[in-house]
């Protein structure tokens, strides 16, 4: 098949996303909660993630003429991401506020607000302190670990998808998941 | 039951697919459920919390539909107008600031004398700035 005849899942046409804006503006309202929870979850910062989430969509309409449709368009969108995310960790200044930051408000109110209807109060709150820690044990995690940690359990991307937004290999991929979760494993224990 | 599951085996069970073996295990072992049990719940809210969050998101942020025309606009926009304003601002207050504080003659004399200094010091430098420490040094070796 031709790239330029092959249709997305969403149902829109390659040629479309590459040529035409409001396809573009389509892509950016199917795929926004995508790359923001994904943004949400590596940074815990609301407005950062919003930013970068703007970011990552201002590169991929810079860039759709390069958008060859061998991939689907999440999966470019992701690759767009995880190299923003790579190269936000590379700034020194981002590198010592991080440092400085123990757990993000943001992240502790998403944990927050969290209703378990089904839990005793008592339960409901020892359940979010145990999300918090995945989360904080998650944000130590090398930059690979948690990325394929992210794309496999927020995004709940198979190890292929995650593969070719890494572009690396799927036993690779399943190496990482591995050590991410015998590292959560390791850090509940103490908890 | 005498042997826990894997790590292998607890990977799988959360990250993998459903085995059968493996949940016939949880369902006896009552160590490997609780540890299974915990994992699956904290790992499911925490994707729970973070698709919420992301819903909220979409909720308050009518401004994504139409993003890729307004975008270009919106980048310079905010800028013009702190720029604007900023001008504005500056152009009001020089002259207030001007009148209502006169520099004193003492102060603009005091002023003068430290410059003056700075230029003779500056003059009678034997080498740049950059390079005295350099200089002490190997006078210091000298003597």
């Amino acid at each position: 098949m031709e790239p330029s005849a092959s249709v997305e899942p969403i149902g829109i046409p390659l040629e479309d996303v590459r040529t035409n804006i409001r396809d573009f503006d389509r892509i950016v309202h199917l795929y926004w909660p995508s790359l923001f929870r994904y943004l949400f979850a590596s940074l815990r910062d609301r407005d950062a993630a919003e930013n970068l989430t703007q970011e990552c969509f201002l590169r991929a309409y810079q860039n759709r003429e390069r958008f060859r449709g061998e991939a689907p368009v999440k999966t470019w969108l992701m690759k767009i991401a995880v190299n923003l995310i790579r190269d936000r960790a590379r700034n020194r200044r981002i590198q010592f506020w991080n440092r400085t930051q123990v757990f993000s408000v943001d992240a502790y109110e998403a944990v927050d607000r969290l209703v378990h209807p089904e839990r005793t109060p008592e339960a409901q709150a020892l359940l979010n302190e145990q999300i918090k820690a995945v989360w904080g044990i998650t944000d130590r995690l090398p930059d690979r670990q948690r990325a394929v940690f992210l794309l496999r359990f927020v995004e709940e991307m198979d190890l292929a998808e995650i593969a070719e937004v890494l572009g690396t290999t799927e036993g690779t991929v399943k190496k990482h998941l591995f050590r991410a979760v015998q590292a959560i494993r390791n850090g509940m224990r103490t908890k | 039951m005498n042997e826990h599951l894997s790590s292998e085996r607890i990977f799988e069970a959360i990250a993998g697919r459903r085995n059968a073996e493996v949940e016939k295990h949880l369902h006896a072992c009552a160590a490997c459920n609780e540890e299974v049990g915990r994992l699956r719940r904290s790992i499911a809210g925490f994707s729970q919390a973070i698709h919420e969050e992301a819903e909220r998101d979409r909720a308050s942020a009518p401004r994504q539909i139409g993003w890729a025309e307004q975008r270009p606009q919106s980048r310079l926009r905010p800028f013009t107008w702190i720029l604007a304003a900023a001008v504005i601002a500056t152009a009001v207050a020089l002259p207030v600031y001007d009148k209502s504080q006169p520099p004193p003659q003492e102060a603009i004399g005091e002023a003068d004398a430290g410059l003056l200094e700075e230029v003779d010091a500056h003059l009678s430098r034997e080498v740049p700035a950059s390079l005295e420490s350099l200089l002490e040094l190997m006078q210091e070796d000298k003597e």
